[in-house]
C-alpha cells in the first residue's frame, strides 16, 4: 500500500514540481459566493468580529457565546441563553432570555445549503443576521452596530483592508460578509474516518471499527450521509417537546403540514464535543442520543449497551477533527471583554 | 524485514514529495523513525506539516538536530503519532510565527506552537520555544505522552509570551515526565479536564503557576521540582467547565520551594490574580493527597486549602461544587513557608504565617462526614492555621481536629501506550 503512495507523489511531482498540497479528506471545496470571496483580511476581521460583544444589546453577548471553542463550536446549553445573561460561555450560564432551540454547531456549516433547524436561512451570511436582530439573542440592530464599528479606528482600517474597493466599507452588509468568510474557514474534515477510507486502517481502533460497521449496517447514513455526516434532509424528531415553548420545526418555514415536528438532520462530526443534542437539547448524553435514534429508524433496530457503545467510540474517536479551531483572540479592537472560552478558562 | 523496506519507501515517498528539495531529508534514517527531516532546505513549514498530515497511523516522525523556524502552528490529527527528536540540539523556534491580518499589535493572536487531536500523540526528546501562544496543545483525545521537552521563550519570564507551555486538554491517559518549563505567563504544565494522569521527573520554573491539574481525576504527579514561580503546585477546580468534577490527586515526592515570582501574568486574567509566595494550592478539588513534599521557602504560604468562593466570589455556576473535600496532608516536609505573605487578605493574620493554610470552609450538607475532612498528619515543621475567613477572631492554629486520616490514593502504573 505504502508503494501505491509512494509511486503516486512521484508521479505527482514528476507533473508538478510545485509545493505539495496536502490531502485534506473528501471534501469539495467551500462554496463561497460570488459576492463575498474569502480573504485573509476579511476571515480575520470576521474572527475579531465573531468574538466581539459589541455585537449585543448588553455588550457582553458575542458570537462565541453561543459558538464557543470547548463547546465543539456550540454552547453545552440545551437552549442558548442570550442578552442579559450571567457567567461565562458554556453550561453555567443563565438568564432571562432563553432561546428556542439548541445552538447548532458551526463546524462545516460552511457547506449548508440551508442553515437552522428549520432551514430559514439560505447563507451564511444570511443566517448571521438572525441572532444580531433576535431580541433573545444579540438583541441589536445590524446597522446600529455597524455605526458603532465605524466609529472605531481599528476596525475601520480592517474593514478598509477586507473590502479594499469600497468607499465606505464599513456597513452591517460587510460585517455579515466578514463573520461568513470565518465561519467558511471552520472546517473538520480530515478526522481518523477521513484517513480510514483513504486506507489508514490503522486510524480506527477495533471498537471504533466495530461501530463504523454498525453505523452502516444500521443505515444510520441515510441521513447522517459521509463525508458530512448530515443532510439536507427534514426528519421527525422523537425527543418530548419542552413545555411553554411553540415549536413547529420545518413546517414554520414551509407551511406543509406534513413537515410539522420535522428538523434538519445536523451533522455527526465533532459530535462528541457538540452535546445536549436535538433540536431542543433535551438529550445530553452521545450514547443515550444514538439508542432514541437507532430503534425506530429505518432499517434500525434496538442497540445492546455494548452495540450502543461501539457506535459511540466511533462517533467519538472517527468523527472527531479539530485541526481549524478558531483561536479565541485576547482582545478585540472595542476593547470589551471577549468571553470566555474556556481553552483559556475564565483567565 | 517487508515492513522496514516499506517504511523507508515510505520515507523516501516524503522526500521525493518535496522534489525540489531533496537535500532536506537525511540519507538514511534512524533507527525507529518512519521519516526524518531536517531543518535546512526550503518551505520548512510546509514540508515539515506535509509530513505531518501524510504520516499514517503508528508513524514516527523524527527531527534530526537543528533549530526549525517555524512561521504557524503545526497541528497533528493523525491517531498514533509519534515526534521525536533524534539526538540533542532539536528546537521548534515559533518566533516567526505570522499574526493574522490586521493584527497591528492590538487584537492578540493566541496561536500555538503544536496542536494535536489525534489520539496516542508522543513527542519527545525536543525544545519548544518562543510560541505565541501554548507551546504543545493536546485537546479532546486519548493517550498522549511528553517526554524530555524543553518548552521556554527566550525574552525570560514575561507576560507577553505564552499561556500555557505543556497543555493537555480533555484527554484520557496523559504521560508528562522529565521536562522543563521556563516562562509561562500562565502555567508550564497545565493539566486540564482529564483523567488518568501521570506527572513526574519534570522541573518547572519562571512560570506563573509551575504545575496545574485543574478539573482532573485521578493524577498523580511526583518527583517533580517546582520552584521560583508565582505559584508552585496548584490543584484545582473551576466552574463552568464541561468537565467539573476534578478529583483523586496524589501529590507527591515532589520539591516546591522558592515560589516567590512576582506574578506576571497577563493583566485582569484569573492567573494575574494568584499572589506570589505560593508553594502549593488546593482550590475546590475534592479526594487530593498530599504526601512526602518538600515545601519550603515560599513566602505567603507553603499550601492553601481554599474554596473557589474565598479567592473568586460566586462561581455562578449551579453543578459546581465549590469546597474542597478529603484533603489529606500528611508526612511532608515544612520549612520557613510564609515569611512574608502578598496576599493583602493574609496578612491580616499577621505575619510570619503557617505552613498551612486553610479558609475553614466546610460544605454544611457533610459538616459531620469524616471522610470529607481535611486531616493533616506527619508532617515535619508544619504549622497550620484555619483561616476561618469571614469570621476572623475564630481563627485558629489547633490542629487537634485535623487528626485524621483518609483513604490513601493509589499510584497511577497504567501509562499510556501508543
Amino acid at each position: 500500500m505504502r508503494g501505491v503512495v509512494a509511486l503516486a507523489l512521484v508521479a505527482a511531482c514528476a507533473s508538478d514540481p510545485g509545493p505539495v498540497t496536502p490531502p485534506r479528506g473528501r471534501f469539495p471545496a467551500v462554496p463561497t459566493p460570488v459576492a463575498n470571496p474569502t480573504t485573509a483580511a476579511k476571515v480575520e476581521l470576521g474572527r475579531l468580529l465573531f468574538h466581539d460583544p459589541l455585537l449585543s444589546r448588553d455588550r457582553r453577548v458575542a458570537c462565541a457565546t453561543c459558538h464557543g471553542q470547548i463547546w465543539g463550536l456550540s454552547d453545552g446549553l440545551a437552549r442558548s441563553v442570550g442578552v442579559d445573561g450571567i457567567g461565562p460561555a458554556g453550561t453555567g450560564r443563565h438568564g432571562p432570555n432563553v432561546t428556542r432551540r439548541n445552538a447548532s454547531t458551526l463546524w462545516n456549516a460552511a457547506y449548508r445549503a440551508t442553515l437552522f433547524w428549520d432551514g430559514r436561512a439560505d447563507s451564511l451570511e444570511a443566517q448571521a443576521l438572525a441572532p444580531l436582530r433576535d431580541p433573545a439573542e444579540m438583541g441589536r440592530d445590524p446597522d446600529e452596530v455597524a455605526r458603532d464599528l465605524a466609529a472605531i479606528p481599528a476596525y475601520v482600517s480592517l474593514f478598509r483592508a477586507a473590502f479594499a474597493n469600497e468607499a465606505a466599507p464599513v456597513t452591517s452588509a460587510n460585517m455579515v460578509r466578514a463573520i461568513a468568510a470565518f465561519e467558511r474557514t471552520l472546517v473538520s474534515d480530515y478526522a481518523p474516518y477521513d484517513r480510514y477510507v483513504d486506507g489508514d486502517t490503522g486510524a480506527l481502533d477495533a471498537r471504533a471499527t466495530r461501530g463504523l460497521r454498525l453505523f452502516e449496517a444500521l443505515r444510520c447514513g441515510q441521513c447522517h450521509t459521509a463525508p458530512m455526516f448530515e443532510s439536507e434532509r427534514y426528519e421527525t424528531s422523537f425527543v418530548e417537546a419542552v413545555s411553554g415553548v411553540t415549536d413547529e420545526g420545518r413546517y414554520e418555514v414551509t407551511g406543509d403540514p406534513a413537515d410539522r415536528g420535522r428538523y434538519r438532520v445536523p451533522t455527526l462530526r465533532n459530535a462528541g464535543e457538540t452535546f445536549p443534542y436535538f433540536h431542543n437539547g433535551a438529550v445530553r448524553e452521545l450514547g443515550d442520543a444514538v439508542a432514541l435514534e437507532a430503534a425506530p429508524r429505518p432499517g434500525g433496530r434496538a442497540l445492546t449497551p455494548a452495540e450502543r457503545d461501539d457506535v459511540v467510540a466511533f462517533l467519538r474517536a472517527g468523527l472527531t477533527d479539530m485541526h481549524a479551531q478558531p483561536e479565541r483572540p485576547d482582545v478585540v479592537p472595542s476593547g470589551l471583554m471577549v468571553p470566555a472560552d474556556g481553552y483559556r478558562i475564565p483567565r | 524485514m517487508a515492513s522496514f523496506n516499506a517504511s523507508v519507501l515510505f520515507a523516501c515517498a516524503v522526500a521525493l514529495a518535496s522534489c525540489s528539495d531533496d537535500a532536506a531529508v537525511a540519507p538514511s534514517i534512524p533507527a525507529g523513525c518512519t521519516v526524518a527531516l531536517s531543518a535546512t532546505g526550503a518551505d520548512l513549514q510546509q514540508r515539515v506539516q506535509t509530513a505531518l498530515i501524510e504520516a499514517r497511523s503508528g508513524s514516527t516522525v523524527c527531527f534530526l538536530p537543528g533549530t526549525y523556524m517555524f512561521t504557524a502552528e503545526l497541528s497533528v490529527s493523525t491517531p498514533n503519532i509519534t515526534v521525536r527528536g533524534t539526538a540533542d540540539g532539536v528546537v521548534f523556534d515559533f518566533r516567526n510565527q505570522r499574526r493574522p491580518v490586521g493584527d497591528g499589535g492590538t487584537t492578540g493572536s493566541a496561536a500555538n506552537g503544536m496542536s494535536v487531536t489525534g489520539a496516542g500523540f508522543t513527542i519527545e526528546n525536543l525544545t519548544i520555544k518562543n510560541s505565541p501562544g501554548d507551546g504543545i496543545r493536546v485537546s479532546n483525545t486519548e493517550r498522549a505522552t511528553f517526554r524530555n521537552l524543553k518548552v521556554s521563550w527566550d525574552a525570560g519570564s514575561i507576560t507577553a509570551n505564552g499561556a500555557y507551555a505543556i497543555y493537555p486538554v480533555n484527554v484520557t491517559g496523559v504521560l508528562i515526565e522529565g521536562c522543563e518549563v521556563v516562562g509561562a505567563s500562565d502555567a508550564g504544565i497545565y493539566v486540564g479536564q482529564s483523567r488518568s494522569i501521570t506527572v513526574r521527573n519534570n522541573v518547572v520554573h519562571g512560570n506563573v503557576a509551575g504545575i496545574e491539574i485543574e478539573n482532573s481525576a485521578n493524577a498523580d504527579v511526583y518527583n517533580n521540582r517546582a520552584y521560583d514561580n508565582t505559584g508552585g503546585l496548584l490543584v484545582f477546580n473551576l466552574p463552568n467547565l464541561p468537565v467539573r468534577d476534578g478529583r483523586r490527586c496524589l501529590v507527591r515526592d515532589n520539591v516546591v520551594e522558592g515560589n516567590n515570582r512576582a506574578n506576571f501574568g497577563p493583566p485582569g486574567s484569573i492567573v494575574a490574580q494568584v499572589p506570589a509566595g505560593l508553594g502549593m494550592l488546593v482550590m475546590s478539588a475534592d479526594e487530593t493527597e498530599v504526601r512526602g513534599n518538600t515545601v519550603r521557602n515560599n513566602e505567603t504560604a507553603g499550601v492553601v486549602v481554599i474554596n473557589y468562593r474565598s479567592f473568586f466570589g460566586d462561581p455562578r455556576d449551579a453543578m459546581f461544587s465549590a469546597y474542597p473535600e478529603t484533603t489529606w496532608i500528611h508526612d511532608n516536609t515544612f520549612a520557613t513557608n510564609g515569611a512574608d505573605p502578598h496576599y493583602e487578605l493574609l496578612r491580616a493574620f499577621g505575619s510570619p504565617l503557617e505552613d498551612i493554610l486553610w479558609d475553614g470552609s466546610v460544605d454544611p450538607m457533610r459538616a459531620a462526614d469524616p471522610t470529607a475532612r481535611l486531616c493533616v498528619t506527619g508532617n515535619t515543621g508544619a504549622r497550620f492555621r484555619n483561616l476561618s475567613l469571614g469570621d476572623i477572631p475564630a481563627s485558629t492554629t489547633d490542629l487537634a481536629p485535623h487528626n485524621c486520616m483518609q483513604a490513601p490514593l493509589p499510584t497511577i502504573t497504567a501509562l499510556p501506550q501508543p
